[in-house]
């Protein structure tokens, strides 16, 4: 049977301190909705927070925003929650050197275990980066 | 805005508790970094993080406990981890800590399982 898209919501937050924790709360509201299992739960929640946190990081959007698709699939009854992280940004190719950032000290601090968490965290991640900005999509089975 | 991660300290004999409360990030893991790093210079060489009371995390937080866990393998010391989140040990597996840092269920279990250094003197 072919899913469809049963509930969606959008969100346009600020490129702000801990604002990612409001993203992953909202997917975590939906999850749980559609009766997703708490461990479940906390794992697309970590997954949100990581993509918004490498948008905020990382896109040097002007726009300063982070655009959040949540959406609920399935056939007559919810199979799948999808969540979507965008920005308007330059785009990426090389997560891992883009990731590494200096400590004071001037050893290099061990980064880049965002999109490596994001692909353990969900069942499904699609990655779209180009000039025009860069989307994840993750999608985590109920 | 959340409130920033509080941080407590329990020094024990030979050994010290550091409980955290709130959201480990950059921040929340600059300010266990600051506790740990503070309890090497005093002379403990085992610390047991109870993190109990943080319930999320993300990537940079962690990979500031990292740095910690280096330093105390480099001083032949032991980090060890207790109260976890099914999610935060996963996290901690895929990140590489679980290879070096023991992960306890609760606190009563890894006291009695860390082995014991001698207290810092004046303790």
């Amino acid at each position: 049977m072919t899913m469809r898209c049963l509930r969606k919501k959008e969100l346009v937050l600020p490129m702000l301190p801990d604002k990612e924790l409001e993203a992953g709360e909202e997917a975590a509201v939906l999850a749980d909705e559609a009766r997703m299992g708490p461990d479940r739960i906390d794992e697309l929640r970590l997954a949100v927070q990581e993509a918004f946190i490498n948008a905020s990081e990382h896109s040097g959007a002007s726009d300063s925003l982070v655009y959040v698709t949540l959406a609920l699939y399935g056939s007559d009854r919810p199979e799948l929650v999808q969540v979507s992280i965008r920005d308007t940004g330059v785009g990426f190719s090389e997560p891992s050197a883009r990731d590494t950032i200096q400590r004071q000290e001037g050893r290099p601090r061990k980064r880049g275990w965002g999109l490596t968490l994001i692909r353990r965290l969900v069942d499904e991640v699609e990655i779209e980066s180009g000039s025009h900005g860069t989307v994840v999509v993750m999608r985590k089975r109920i | 805005m959340t409130e920033s991660l509080k941080v407590k300290v329990d020094r024990r004999d030979g050994l010290a508790v550091v409980y955290t409360e709130g959201y480990i990030n950059n921040q929340g893991g600059e300010e266990i970094a600051q506790a740990a790093n503070g309890l090497i210079e005093e002379g403990y060489r085992t610390l047991l993080l109870n993190l109990a009371g943080s319930k999320i995390v993300n990537s940079i937080g962690i990979s500031i406990l990292i740095e910690v866990l280096e330093r105390m393998i480099e001083l032949r010391g032991r980090l060890a981890f207790c109260n976890l989140t099914p999610t935060i040990q996963k996290t901690f597996h895929i990140m590489g800590l679980t290879q070096y840092a023991p992960v306890y269920a609760d606190e009563p279990t890894a006291l009695a399982e860390l082995p014991s250094h001698p207290a810092p003197s004046g303790s």
